[in-house]
């Protein structure tokens, strides 16, 4: 119609036009008219249905071609809870990889060793199985069924013959050995998780971890598996799970493990390929690759990088901010080399590096110094010694409290954090030099660093400034009792904000898991009873945030059965808010928790190694987990363990840690208790002490 | 001549094209422009009048004061979700126009956990319970609920769509249970559970009622929150019965017998159960126990009890406590890499 309007008032008279548009219009009415009776509505619905059809029928025919290549597994034993943290043990899904019954999975469903592991075939068989390996990059377990009949392999395919958009289908088999469980998407990403896994909107739950993400042709091209950016923590191959139906699923391409396959067929591990550099800056899309330190006896030693080297190129990829860098270095496995080409001194170089699967554990230097409780952007400059350790390197050398470092190896120090990257450039043994100023006089001291002692044998006395020396506050902070709970989430919490608090005084932050049976936010208190409650709780701690400056904040799980492995999240959304809002010490942010919370407390710090400073748990059983932990030189992480007595595996797992030189201090609790108290007061006091400590270098 | 002619062939144009339009105003103009595009604009239209919002008790400490329901007759009988929601003494049923009833209650289920209410209607388009479709997992579904209550007044309910994602039981023995029903369930590819939903109508792509929408739970397996509707076949039985005015009492949880099984009845000693979790492994058995004879070993691994799957010899304990000493247990046992069946049985 538009277009015949459009030729009449173009080429025609005014009386044709009408005329003709006139004649044209009836035959296109009358045609209407009766196509009107012929309905062609229906048509149309007609030819919906059968697009409909089409396409169940497409999902139904992808899902049944890659379903007899789909297994369910289930654990048994130990699976429940991960160091007391609730985790599902719902039946998962693997996928077979070779006739001869190899079974790709998820690490989500092993993160306890299961004392049995069984497998349903499609045929209803139902097999023992064995695990052969772990991918720990890409959070993968291989596992190894005895079959009579040869298992059929599903079509593979690689990633770069999908397209994004393309329709997806993630399958499980969870809640059916025989019939696979499905959700419908497309491809959202190819590259995902530093180039590790692709991208889907279809919904990535514990019901389809471990099984295939199918195009319609029923090839498979990936293992879905929770995954996040952050580093995997304590227990590996559960972050990324409280992405859980939520729009964001991953799955990691087959066709990157099948060349790997053999070397975890004769039971090796794969490990991320580490390098052993530091680079300088935080923000991965802005900072280039300029590397500040490089840790001693590491790939990158041993290819002979220095601080200050600026890596141009890797893998044949032009780097020119860090995040290109990681992308690169994500895909490769320990084992596997990687071409650098980087700049020093205006020069290029090239350089092949091997990557390690685990570097040797780092261990820190020791001054013997505590620094005061400044603000990290104080005006004066150099860093104010609080308290020096006895018998350490700079009282032998002639430190005294009070005194303020100007430098430390010729590089100036204004605040704990550049003190921390200084040393992380040096180790154990060697010499270093310490400019100083006692009462305003500069001098330079030689000092030979010693190894972080893990015991605090002294009394610390706390910070002491005189409140009038603090500048005014402009305006009025609230302290005392106040609600830290986020709307939207439903884990309670509470700050406790000493009341002599001043932003120009740093905080320590201590983070109090509460237990499960200790969960105050009952819908039915009245204001008055929350208060009681919250003063309860928060007894032990009040006064020595008055005395020490620290501040409280304390978090309740929401269930009354323990913490969800999904919670680490809001713990963390909780903490970042404090943290933008008070003057907080980035030596002392910890965490503290009793029990099945001390092993919450254990499994987030882990996790969360970009705020958290030290863990405390008490009378936890601590998850033991194939996860490498490996000490880092900036994100340092101490460990505090108070029990009366220990299970084998606790003690393996701090075992293993001391190994690493994590710095842990471990004391055996009397059994002696008032109530239902954990900790007495004399074990308190030296939780303090070693709190106050922590910032120590 | 031709003036007239022009004016007469405009009129009949005009008059032609109106009647065109109201023949098509029903479907919507949209369909006879464009070909098929897959998608359910003619369903959703056919299926929005028979959904129903409604309103009860609650609204407070973050119970929803709303629910879905469908009408299933004639006579404006409304299927729905038995819930705190119509624990009032006045319950709103709201159309899709708008109009608003009070219901009353016909009658509920339990074990099923529905309720049938009905509004002084009639000649209402309705879902006829006797027609419904055999649902198949890969089916294209559309939910349609009152969603967080978000649609209001003369606002058509909230149409979802997503795929039948399995068809499995979701009983929990252990653990907490949160729905009374046992039966099997249709699990859903689509966020179809939230606040509000429960008792909306799941139909196919082509408009057939599939299921009614359950009440939001979290799956106590795997942890995580779960979407899933009643197959209406399940449902049929009891719908007649509530309508026929037979009462219905609730079916008793599963009752522990009276002269219960025990691994020390049975002459299994496992392992000292000491952690909270110890793995179920048989230390050893008694001579001459029904073990013995039915030819359970030391080191043996149990992993199944009457193909309930136990994890811990506290879960042994309380599977056993559920089976009388008359009957057979079957174990499902591992040993070594061997899985093996047992049947352990009281002579």
């Amino acid at each position: 119609m538009k277009r015949i309007f459009k030729e009449g008032t173009r080429e025609k008279g005014f009386a044709k036009e009408r005329f003709e548009f006139g004649i044209r219009s009836f035959w296109f009415a009358i045609l209407f008219f009766i196509a009107s009776f012929v309905n062609l509505s229906e048509l149309a619905a007609q030819q919906d249905d059968k697009l409909l059809q089409l396409q169940e029928g497409a999902i139904v025919k992808a899902t049944q071609k890659v379903s007899p290549s789909i297994v369910q597994i289930q654990a048994f034993g130990g699976l429940e809870a991960v160091g007391e943290v609730v985790v599902g043990t719902a039946p998962t899904t693997g996928i077979v990889v070779s006739p001869d019954g190899y079974l790709l999975s998820s690490l989500f469903s092993f993160v306890q060793m299961p004392s049995s592991i069984t497998v349903t075939l499609p045929d209803g068989q139902m097999k023992v199985a064995k695990i052969v390996a772990r991918d720990h990059a890409r959070m993968l377990i291989l596992l190894k069924v005895e079959v009579e009949e040869p298992l059929l392999v599903p079509e593979f395919v690689d990633r770069n013959e999908l397209q994004v958009g393309q329709t997806v289908i993630a399958l499980g088999k969870t809640f059916s050995p025989k019939t696979a469980n499905l959700s419908v998407g497309i491809l959202s990403a190819k590259e995902r998780i530093y180039g590790k896994a692709i991208q889907t909107d279809a919904k990535i739950s514990p019901v389809n971890y471990g099984g295939p993400l199918i195009d319609l042709y029923g090839r498979v091209t990936g293992v879905l598996v929770p995954l996040s950016p952050q580093p995997a923590g304590a227990v590996e191959g559960v972050a990324g799970a409280q992405w859980y139906d939520s729009g964001i699923g991953f799955a990691v391409p087959v066709t990157d493990i099948l060349p790997h396959l053999e070397k975890m067929k004769k039971g090796e591990d794969l490990y991320p390929g580490k390098i052993g550099l530091n680079l300088k800056g935080k923000n991965l899309y802005v900072d280039t690759a300029e590397v500040t330190s490089v840790i001693p006896n590491s790939p990158a030693a041993k290819a002979g990088f220095k601080p200050k080297d600026k890596i141009i190129r890797a893998g044949g990829i032009t780097i020119e901010r860090q995040a290109q860098f990681h992308h690169v270095l994500g895909k490769l496995y320990g084992g596997e080399t990687l071409e650098l080409t980087y700049l020093r001194e205006g020069k290029e170089s090239q350089v092949t590096v091997t990557l390690a699967e685990k570097l040797l554990p780092y261990r820190f230097p020791f001054l013997g110094v505590l620094a005061g409780n400044e603000p990290t952007d104080q005006s004066e400059s150099g860093l104010q010694i609080r308290y020096l350790f006895p018998d350490s390197p700079a009282e032998k050398a002639g430190l005294a409290a009070e005194d303020r470092i100007h430098t430390i190896a010729k590089e100036p120090v204004n605040s704990w954090d550049e003190a921390i990257a200084i040393l992380a450039t040096h180790s154990v043994g060697e010499k270093v030099t310490i400019e100083v100023a006692t009462k305003g006089e500069r001098s330079v001291k030689e000092v030979t660093l010693a190894s972080l002692p893990t015991t605090i044998k002294t009394e610390i006395p706390p910070w002491s400034f005189e409140a009038t020396d603090l500048p005014e506050v402009e305006k009025e902070i609230e302290t005392g009792f106040l609600e830290a709970k986020l709307g939207d989430e439903k884990n309670g919490a509470f700050l406790y904000v000493p009341k002599n608090y001043h932003p120009a005084v740093s905080h320590g932050l201590i983070v109090h898991l509460l237990s499960p049976a200790d969960r105050h936010e009952s819908a039915t208190l009245t204001p008055e009873k929350l208060l009681e409650k919250r003063r309860a709780l928060s007894k032990k701690w009040r006064p020595y945030c008055e005395e020490r400056n620290w501040i409280l904040l304390a978090i309740e799980p929401t269930d009354h059965r323990g913490w969800g492995p999904t919670e680490g999240d809001v713990i963390q959304k909780i903490v970042q808010r404090q943290l933008g809002r008070y003057t907080i010490d980035p030596a002392r942010t910890l965490l503290y928790g009793e029990g099945a919370s001390g092993a919450m407390a254990y499994m987030t710090g882990f996790a969360q190694r970009s705020w958290c400073r030290g863990i405390i748990a008490i009378e936890a059983e601590l998850p033991m987990s194939r996860a490498v932990l490996q000490n880092d030189p900036i994100e340092r992480l101490a460990i505090y363990y108070g029990a009366h007595k220990k299970t084998e595996e606790t003690a393996s797992v701090l075992a293993g840690l001391a190994k690493q030189f994590f710095p842990i201090t471990e004391k055996e609790f009397s059994r002696q208790k008032r109530g239902n108290e954990k900790v007495t007061d004399a074990e308190f006091d030296e939780i303090a002490q070693w709190i106050d400590a922590l910032g120590r270098f | 001549m031709k003036d007239l002619m022009t004016n007469i062939m405009n009129l009949t144009w005009l008059l032609l094209v109106l009647l065109g339009c109201t023949t098509f105003s029903n479907s919507g103009i949209a369909h006879q422009r464009y070909p098929a595009d897959g998608s359910f604009t003619k369903v959703v239209q056919k299926i929005q009048p028979k959904i129903i919002k409604i309103y009860g008790a609650g609204g407070f400490r973050g119970l929803e004061s709303y629910q879905s329901g469908f009408l299933i007759s004639n006579e404006g009988h409304i299927l729905t979700s038995w819930s705190y929601v119509l624990d009032s003494d006045i319950v709103l049923a709201v159309l899709d126009d708008g109009k608003k009833y009070p219901a009353t209650l016909v009658g509920m289920d339990p074990q099923y956990e529905i309720a049938i209410l009905k509004i002084d209607v009639t000649e209402l388009p309705f879902f006829d319970l006797s027609q419904t479709l055999e649902s198949e997992v890969g089916m294209k579904v559309l939910a349609f609920s009152n969603l967080y209550g978000i649609a209001v007044g003369n606002e058509a309910s909230s149409v979802l769509h997503g795929y039948i994602c399995a068809k499995t039981k979701l009983t929990v023995r252990q653990g907490s249970r949160k729905i009374n029903y046992d039966g099997e369930v249709l699990v859903l590819d689509a966020m179809s559970n939230n606040p509000g939903a429960a008792g909306g109508a799941l139909v196919s792509g082509s408009g057939d009622l599939l299921g009614i929408l359950g009440k939001e739970l979290k799956n106590d397996l795997t942890g995580t929150w779960i979407n899933y509707a009643i197959p209406i076949a399940e449902l049929e039985g009891v719908v007649g019965d509530i309508l026929s005015g037979n009462e219905r009492v609730a079916r008793a949880e599963t009752i522990k017998p009276k002269q219960a099984m025990s691994t020390q009845f049975l002459g299994i000693v496992t392992l000292p159960n000491i952690l909270s979790k110890t793995p179920p492994f048989v230390d050893h058995v008694l001579d001459k126990s029904p073990a013995k004879e039915g030819g359970l070993m030391a080191d043996d691994l149990i992993l199944f009890v009457n193909k309930r799957r136990i994890t811990s010899c506290d879960d042994l304990d309380e599977e056993l406590s559920f089976i009388d000493q008359e009957d057979i247990v079957t174990l499902l046992v591992q040993r070594g890499e061997k899985l093996m069946t047992l049947d352990l049985e009281i002579e």
